[in-house]
């Protein structure tokens, strides 16, 4: 991974649970990089730790989580470098960063929004905080984004109240919110699993947009591969909290390294491909229960070998910015990460 | 998408030692999972091992206390406590507790009886004495009681009333009316709200809109001032037996509302849920849903509600007893026990004579505890997530 | 919002009629004849009872009808002249008797009511946010505690530490001094000095239960996808707790005055009679003893009814603050 342009950096993350039953290692040593401007992809299954390594990034995880250890450097525009991985979660260095340069925006339109305020309060709050607007400045503000962002007459819409609003106009909304400060750095958790498919191609559409006029970087965070293929540059795939494949959006699909990878590929249907859907057998394994350092992937594996149970396999050089994290590309570089 | 690539193929038969069996979680019965639950619960734990001691206190009420409720003792009219001790006035101590005896003098200004310790007369206390003769459950005759003095001096752990009745025996005696009239009446409630809510859920409609107005109407009054008024309608006339159950049936006609709230809202909660809409998906009789799935989920609700109906019931008991439109003596509640404490000379004079009060907040807090255990028992699935 | 508040108020009207049937129950049921029992006692004060005055009485209360007619009669007279009987114990109008005492136990009640939400509010919250803390622990024993102490014990506990430790007598509204003296700044004084004990008593499981109900509510709301959102934004940690959080928690909280009214209403009547009081309770409670049925039919039917007009007032003022549901009810 090459640092000159990343303008987030993910070295070595854990954030693990301290739970009732026992240690939960739901990111475990994760490595990644987003450059100015473009869109990086996270793609597995739910509970594989995806939805948490984007709470890490906003330093907004909950206990009984915790970041216990790695860096998360952010450089911003002016060229200066903040481990948010150091700051604290409440701290006023980590409030000015949220929302104003690093901001999110959640899976659940439905329930992401305070039901008691209207869309432009909602708005115009985060904008009256980071920019130092007035109240009537922040309006205005409010207004001109969520036209951007395709409300229609929105000097009308905006004091409407969520519920008055149908579940592809509030993800526009928070979409708006996001955007509303101008930060450098989106990260969308599942921004359009809840919506129906024509409105998710229009919100894509609508991020694409927004990231070329704003020239946004943005982290998609999505279990759905077709959302990958229309937005990602590169991909990361996670599995149990380790990313186990890492390339550009092409490779992925057309050259999958890993088993795992392999196994979400054969089982989305295709139109026109008559053969039967694969799917992965088993299911994502209790991660209390397993045993540290071995490839987790392996008792669904049907590449699966004897060291698969006994080590933890390395991440491996496999390709021009393609690694990949399998005992099966024993022998190739191994990258440090 | 081009999907039929295939990977490096070197070794490929599965010799693993990591069985997919064992990384399944394991499942458990509602049962089960609600139990392990309770258990987590230290509060609960303990609110249900006093609640059990004190039914076990109930049914051998005659056993437990020191002498008959009803022994009058005109020479110890409102004695203080006398607290078991190990050590005596000289520091020595003695293995066995032992009680001081009681002298008592007429106070020639106030005309009031004072009492002193008298340190002259020790009355060793030991387990299983003769004493007065009772029945147990109105049975079986007997004069063993579980402690007194060993020399049958009388004995007065928690002082006298007016009459010198002995307040330990008092209480004891008590505990079987105070904590059988909420589980009576509870159980009256239960019936009426299983009927009424589970004909609301059941039939819906116009009948379900009525029902609910009437339980929001019945939710609306004021309990003890509607309470008051029905048991002071109860005739005086009336044996104890006679009012007991009068005073159960006054107590359950508006408590049924939350139990029929809580069936019918599970009722309809239940037919609409996902699971129930599986299990007739996958070909359940209707018997079969109802016995395996409505049941189960049901009881476990309905449980939690009438553990914590039942110290209303007590409370409201205790507050009527209390103001003399209850129960009324020679009926031994304890309510009717702290009618002696309505005035404010008396209290300051004998703050003992409150202590039934004790009990009551004892009894309540246990079944508060039970039933907030019980409610995070019964929704297993809701709080596990990390 | 106004048709809303219409069509609550509209729906009320049932209701308020069949609380009247229950209070009249409450006078038709004890046994015995109540012009016998009026007439005996006239006599025993010494009054010569005419045929006629009994005819005329009968006549008022409708006695020598059946039932429903004599409720129709009673409501009637309620509706019309605002006439809600006569007690004989007192031997004055249940109105009068209503007029002296009930503006006494609306405002111990009101009091009550908001000294029980501004207190369990920000406790609440504080037990909520810092869930599993020494002070969520204290709070929540408290509670427990507050929940299973009957209010006329406590009552009874805080006159015994008061009457031994300091020496004060504490109970009823005003001092001697004060008792039938003309309003005045000293009198109000002295009538705050009193209140606080019977709010305290009166108030305290109420306190309880909403404290318990607001941690909840707002464990529940800490727990949903707006405040990470609101997180999100950079707002700091406080006002993500009270603007955003503790804002939609209150909803519910108020939606209760509608079971929490009845509790103080009802906790009052005991607690008036033992710290004698001088509201509806104590006046009540005699009626009861003396089976003076029309004064305590009139209380219970005027408390009831009370406590119906300030679920529907907590009702429109929930509608007011949760656009949600002001926009449910009217669409």
């Amino acid at each position: 991974m090459k640092e000159v342009d990343d303008i987030l950096q993910v070295r070595n993350l854990r954030t693990y649970f301290r739970t009732d039953n026992g240690l939960v290692r739901a990111v475990d040593r994760i490595s990644l990089g987003v450059r100015r401007g473009e869109t990086v992809g996270i793609v597995g299954e739910s509970g594989c730790g995806k939805s948490v390594t984007a709470l890490s990034i906003m330093n907004l995880v909950r206990p009984p989580g915790r970041i216990v250890a790695g860096q998360i450097l952010y450089r911003s525009g002016d060229g200066s470098t903040t481990d948010i991985a150091k700051l604290h979660p409440n701290g006023r260095q980590m409030r000015s960063l949220r929302g104003n340069n690093i901001a999110m925006i959640f899976q659940e339109p439905m329930t992401a929004l305070t039901p008691v305020y209207s869309i432009g309060d909602q708005i115009a709050e985060g904008v009256m905080l980071h920019k130092k607007l007035t109240r009537r400045q922040a309006r205005e503000r409010a207004i001109e984004i969520l036209g951007k962002v395709g409300i229609p007459s929105p000097e009308k819409r905006i004091d409407d109240y969520p519920h008055q609003f149908s579940g592809g106009m509030r993800q526009r909304a928070m979409i708006a919110m996001a955007l509303s400060c101008e930060p450098e750095v989106v990260i969308a958790d599942e921004p359009t699993t809840a919506l129906d498919v024509t409105i998710e191609a229009q919100i894509l559409r609508l991020m694409k947009e927004m990231q070329s006029q704003l020239d946004l970087s943005i982290i998609m965070i999505t279990h759905d591969l077709g959302v990958i293929a229309e937005m990602a540059d590169r991909v990361n795939v996670m599995y149990t909290g380790k990313i186990v494949e890492h390339a550009q959006t092409d490779d992925i699909f057309y050259n999958p390294k890993h088993p795992y990878t392999l196994g979400l590929l054969q089982s989305i249907p295709t139109i026109g491909d008559k053969r039967r859907l694969t799917p992965i057998r088993g299911a994502v394994p209790n991660l209390l229960t397993l045993p540290e350092d071995v490839c987790y992937f392996a008792p669904r594996c049907p590449y699966a070998m004897e060291i698969c149970a006994q080590a933890e396999p390395p991440m491996y050089q496999v390709g021009t910015a393609h690694q990949c994290k399998c005992w099966l590309y024993e022998g190739n570089e191994v990258v440090a990460v | 998408m081009n999907t039929d690539q295939s990977l490096p193929t070197t070794q490929t038969k599965h010799s693993l030692t990591i069985d997919w069996e064992d990384v399944k979680p394991k499942s458990s019965s509602q049962g089960q999972l609600m139990f392990r639950r309770f258990r987590k619960h230290k509060l609960a734990v303990a609110g249900l091992v006093v609640l059990c001691l004190f039914y076990a206190v109930a049914v051998f009420n005659g056993f437990v206390a020191t002498s008959d409720p009803a022994k009058r003792n005109s020479s110890y009219v409102y004695a203080p406590p006398t607290l078991p001790r190990f050590i005596d006035h000289e520091g020595n101590f003695h293995f066995r507790p032992f009680v001081y005896g009681l002298k008592s003098r007429i106070d020639p200004d106030t005309w009031e009886r004072v009492y002193e310790i008298d340190h002259e007369k020790r009355h060793s206390l030991s387990l299983f004495v003769r004493g007065d003769k009772y029945r147990i459950l109105g049975v079986f005759e007997s004069d063993l009681h579980l402690f007194g003095t060993a020399d049958g001096a009388p004995l007065f752990l928690l002082g006298t009333d007016s009459l010198g009745r002995d307040m330990y025996s008092r209480i004891v005696a008590g505990t079987s009316i105070s904590l059988t009239i909420g589980l009576i009446g509870v159980f009256l409630s239960l019936v009426l709200g299983l009927l009424i809510g589970g004909l609301s859920g059941l039939v819906g409609g116009t009948t379900d809109l009525v029902i609910q107005r009437i339980i929001e109407i019945l939710a609306s009054i004021p309990q003890i001032p509607f309470w008051m008024a029905l048991s002071a309608t109860v005739p005086a006339s009336w044996s104890p037996v006679q009012t007991y159950f009068a005073i159960t049936i006054v107590l359950s006609l508006l408590s049924w509302t939350r139990v029929a709230r809580v069936v019918r809202g599970k009722f309809l909660a239940l037919r609409e849920a996902d699971f129930v809409m599986a299990a007739y998906a996958m070909g359940a009789g209707n018997w079969w849903v109802i016995i395996r799935h409505l049941i189960p989920n049901f009881l476990s609700y309905v449980l939690v509600t009438v553990t914590l109906t039942i110290p209303g019931m007590i409370l409201g008991e205790t507050s009527l007893s209390f103001l003399g439109i209850g129960l009324k003596p020679p009926a031994i509640s304890w309510g009717i026990l702290l009618q002696q404490a309505q005035n404010m000379r008396t209290i300051a004079l004998r703050p003992w004579l409150l202590l039934p009060g004790v009990f009551v907040v004892i009894a309540v807090l246990a079944f508060n505890f039970v039933g907030d255990g019980l409610r995070d028992a019964a929704d297993p699935y809701t709080s596990n997530r990390f | 919002m106004f048709t809303y508040i219409l069509r609550r108020t509209l729906l009320m009207i049932p209701t308020l009629f069949l609380i009247s049937v229950i209070a009249f129950a409450v006078i038709d049921l004890p046994p015995g004849d109540y012009l016998t029992s009026y007439v005996a006692q006239l006599e025993a004060q010494g009054a010569v009872v005419s045929e006629e005055q009994i005819l005329a009485l009968q006549k008022r209360y409708a006695l020598d009808q059946p039932a429903h007619v004599r409720y129709l009669n009673w409501i009637w007279r309620i509706v019309r002249y605002g006439d809600f009987g006569q007690s004989w114990n007192w031997n004055r109008p249940v109105r009068e008797l209503l007029a002296e005492r009930l503006p006494f136990t609306i405002g111990v009640s009101v009091t009550t009511l908001v000294f029980t939400y501004l207190a369990a509010i920000p406790i609440g919250i504080y037990s909520a946010v810092r869930q599993y803390s020494w002070a969520d622990y204290i709070f929540t024993t408290a509670g427990f505690l507050g929940l299973a102490v009957p209010n006329f014990l406590l009552a009874l506990v805080l006159m015994y530490v008061f009457y031994r430790y300091f020496g004060v007598s504490i109970g009823g509204m005003f001092s001697p001094e004060f008792r039938d003296a003309a309003w005045s700044m000293a009198k109000f004084r002295d009538l705050l000095n009193h209140l606080w004990v019977p709010i305290i008593v009166i108030g305290t499981s109420g306190t309880a239960s909403l404290i318990r109900t607001m941690r909840g509510v707002m464990l529940d709301e800490l727990g949903k996808d707006y405040v990470q959102t609101a997180r999100a934004k950079g707002l700091s940690e406080i006002v993500v707790i009270v603007r955003h959080a503790a804002k939609v928690a209150v909803n519910p909280i108020i939606s209760v005055i509608g079971w929490t009214l009845p509790q103080i209403i009802s906790g009052e009547a005991i607690v008036a009679i033992v710290l004698n009081l001088p509201t509806t309770g104590p006046l009540l409670y005699q009626s009861l003893l003396t089976q003076d049925m029309y004064l305590a039919g009139s209380f219970i039917f005027i408390l009831s009814a009370l406590t119906v007009i300030g679920t529907l007032l907590s009702d429109i003022l929930l509608a007011w603050i949760d656009p949600r549901i002001r926009f449910d009810r009217e669409g």
